[in-house]
């Protein structure tokens, strides 16, 4: 703030021009609080003014009967029928005109937890678009966005998300704090979809809003975690980009609760974007980098990205340009088909609604079953016509022409046969595939499924 | 009152501003409810016409009058109904200003004894008809202009801030009794001050600024006001606050500047006078005459002098 020269204390104290206030001036309490209330007439106001630019007694009197700035600052010992007093007090204040007192705190809130949660979706993009090299002509632009999402909650893998958890009431954690409690990742999960679906709705309570701060913030070191070095928080958006983005990944959360054990997986295969793969990818990643050090597989990601894909700059910090470059990216497009500008063409895209495989050859507008299975679908990957679907009891099904024509395949390896869920697919190549099941076991292949091995 | 002469419009004007406060419930007659009314008028708009006067008594919160005076005139469902209400809630700002439950409920209860009148007389317990003449309810204060909510903040910040001020009365009292009344009684005099042009081109920038201005100039720089808190007293948003002080302040400096000069200083001088404090030059006034006695203490009190001095320099 500007300073003014100290004269101007002296004579603003001294009541400047005209001295002190006779004591019989003092306008009255209900005066005052018509003032303060934005009630009076433009000329008594003036008058008002006058007498309170000189009074620092009635100033001072009409601070103090400024009501608390936002519910949360009401004292914490009020009981329970104070704070709805206080509700309903605000509320009748909202009619009397004075509607940013309420209305402040909410938005405050939604904007750190918006904020906080795009942060994050754009780190997870940054390490997810690697792994989407494969198919990254295809990607739109726009449904970059959703992906960031689902990563997040899949991501959940790694431990970092609840450290930052933890953290995060504080402020949004910088991506990179790791630490490794695999157990937890559920936990962090379970609270992102709420929190997502929370801010999508835009209801976001300042009880809440911690929560959604915290997701947000693990979201953040979730997609920090691959990039072993902290990963620069990319700029992120302005508010209300931020809360496009957030809210396009709501109803995504909100339809996996059905699996039980894979729900991560499900979650992204429900995404009507063929940017999934991508998340896949970073997934399976994440998961690697369980049983390793995250370190190298993360930077071999990242490596193998910029060889693979042309659109990032290979820069000497290819993940900041990388996101640097989501992050506009993710401002501009809104996930809705038809209000965001559509690339060229209409690269396919995929979802998965219960047992059926989906696809949309307009970006969302339409969408066509091209496979369905008797058992529910959990996770697909797509990568040019490749095309990889898996689901619960083992059920693997391969389209190599981009959907119109499958085959379910049977992996089997040392006597054993898959059996149980699959709960997500890399698809690094046309032959070199890896799959998750929802027992920990992971199969690959290096000759597009025709023999597997299993860890 | 020659505004106030009935006619049949005056009636149903009246009929339904008495409608709208409901004060019917409260056992409030028409013709009580209007003299109530013509009473707030004549402190207010003295003397106006029938139409203003009107549109004046439509905008008070004529529900909250009628219950505000059915209280103060004892009425039993109105005390009922104003508890109900404002109890809660007068606890609840008693906290937020003394930050203590303590003195919380020692300060909503005196509040609520004014509000009753028990202050008054304090053999009315019951609020029976008889009684309400004896007792007098602070209540019979509020006219409505703001919200009675908000009347009722206001009256327990004042209570709040008598009580303050009582105690800190009393403190520096003490202090200065230890410290030795001198230093203490050296506050904010700016009488002797070297150039009598500085001030009063400050004055003149000064009484050149809207009343609104000079309001936040004063509440940012001497009271310390946030500008969140600034914003809401004067219903605006913080931003604009901010730029404004910007500004102001800005505007404020070039403008005594200029006024010094009208007053015959050069640029330099000017420039010079501006940026020295007049409470540092009566400060080494003040010095120099202590000096020779208590040097070391001085220098103590010097410092803390000036810690007090600019006080308001801090948000």
């Amino acid at each position: 703030m500007p300073e003014v020269p100290k004269i101007v204390h002296d004579r603003l104290r001294a009541g400047f021009p005209g001295g002190t206030v006779p004591e019989a001036s003092h306008p009255d309490p209900d005066v005052l609080t018509a003032f303060a209330e934005q009630a009076l007439s433009a000329a008594e106001r003036e008058g008002v003014l006058q007498h309170l630019a000189r009074c620092g007694d009635c100033r001072e009197l009409v601070a103090f009967s400024i009501p608390p700035m936002e519910s949360g600052a009401q004292p914490v010992s009020a009981e329970e029928s104070e704070s709805t007093a206080s509700a309903a007090s605000h509320t009748r204040r909202e009619a009397g005109g004075r509607r940013f007192w309420f209305a402040w705190p909410g938005l405050r809130w939604a904007a750190l937890a918006a904020g906080i949660a795009v942060a994050g979706g754009i780190l997870l993009i940054h390490p997810g678009k690697p792994n989407s090299a494969p198919e990254a002509r295809q990607q739109p632009a726009g449904t970059v966005t959703q992906p960031a999402e689902t990563i997040v909650a899949k991501q959940a893998t790694p431990a970092p998300a609840i450290a930052a958890a933890n953290h995060a009431e504080k402020k949004p954690t910088p991506a990179g704090r790791l630490s490794r409690r695999d157990k937890e990742l559920q936990l962090a999960y379970s609270a992102a979809a709420p929190a997502a679906n929370a801010i999508a709705r835009g209801q976001i309570e300042p009880s809440a809003a911690s929560k959604d701060a915290a997701v947000g913030a693990a979201v953040g070191a979730v997609g920090g975690a691959a990039p072993t070095s902290p990963a620069p928080a990319p700029q992120v958006p302005s508010v209300s980009e931020v809360v496009e983005v957030t809210a396009a990944s709501g109803p995504v959360t909100t339809e996996e609760a059905r699996n039980d054990l894979p729900v991560t997986a499900r979650q992204v295969a429900d995404l009507p974007l063929n940017g999934r793969n991508m998340s896949e990818l970073t997934i399976s990643k994440a998961k690697a980098a369980k049983t390793e050090s995250n370190e190298p597989s993360a930077l071999q990601r990242s490596q193998s990205l910029d060889r693979k894909q042309g659109t990032m700059e290979t820069t000497a910090q290819p993940q900041r340009a990388a996101a640097a470059g989501m992050t506009t990216t993710a401002a501009n497009l809104r996930p809705n088909a038809g209000d965001f500008p559509q690339p060229a063409e209409h690269p396919a895209q995929w979802a998965i609604h219960g047992n059926d495989l989906q696809r949309s050859l307009d970006s969302g507008v339409a969408w066509k079953t091209v496979l369905h299975s008797d058992r529910p679908l959990l996770c697909y990957a797509a990568g040019g016509n490749e095309l990889w679907a898996g689901g619960k009891g083992g059920d693997l099904f391969h389209s190599a022409n981009g959907g119109v024509a499958w085959n379910q395949v049977h992996p089997s390896a040392q006597d054993q046969t898959l059996s149980a869920d699959v709960t997500h697919i890399d698809l690094y190549s046309p032959s070199q595939i890896v799959l998750f099941t929802s027992n920990n076991q992971s199969w690959s292949t290096v000759d597009g499924g025709k023999t597997w091995a299993k860890k | 009152m020659p505004g106030s002469t009935q006619s049949g419009q005056e009636e149903d004007v009246k009929q339904s501003l008495y409608q709208r406060s409901g004060a019917a419930v409260y056992g409030m007659s028409t013709a009580e409810f209007a003299a109530i009314l013509e009473e707030i008028q004549r402190k207010y708009l003295p003397g106006a016409a029938t139409e203003q006067a009107a549109e004046f008594c439509a905008s008070l919160r004529l529900e909250e009058l009628a219950l505000a005076r059915a209280c103060a005139a004892g009425h039993e469902r109105a005390w009922q109904d104003f508890i109900s209400r404002y109890r809660q809630k007068l606890y609840g700002m008693a906290l937020h200003l003394t930050r203590d439950s303590e003195h919380a409920s020692e300060l909503a209860d005196s509040l609520f004894a004014d509000l009753y009148g028990l202050n008054m007389r304090s053999d009315t317990r019951e609020p029976g008809a008889e009684a309400a003449h004896v007792r007098r309810s602070k209540l019979i204060f509020y006219t409505g202009r703001g919200s009675l909510e908000g009347w009722l903040r206001t009256v327990m910040a004042q209570e709040f801030i008598n009580r303050y001020r009582k105690q800190k009365r009393t403190v520096s009292l003490e202090e200065q009794t230890e410290e030795g009344v001198q230093f203490a009684a050296a506050a904010p005099e700016p009488a002797c001050s070297p150039d009598r042009r500085l001030e009063s081109a400050t004055d003149q920038a000064l009484a050149e600024l809207s009343s609104e201005d000079r309001f936040v100039l004063a509440s940012y720089y001497l009271d310390g006001r946030t500008l969140a808190e600034i914003a809401r007293t004067l219903g605006l948003h913080e931003s604009s606050i901010s730029r404004r002080l910007d500004r102001v302040s800005d505007g404020l400096r070039k403008r005594i500047l200029a006024g010094l000069r009208e007053r015959g200083m050069s640029h330099a001088q000017a420039t010079e006078a501006l940026a020295t404090d007049v409470r540092d030059v009566q400060l080494d006034l003040r010095g120099r005459l202590m000096q020779d006695s208590k040097a070391q203490s001085f220098s103590i009190r010097k410092v803390s002098a000036k810690d007090a001095g600019s006080d308001g320099n801090h948000a």
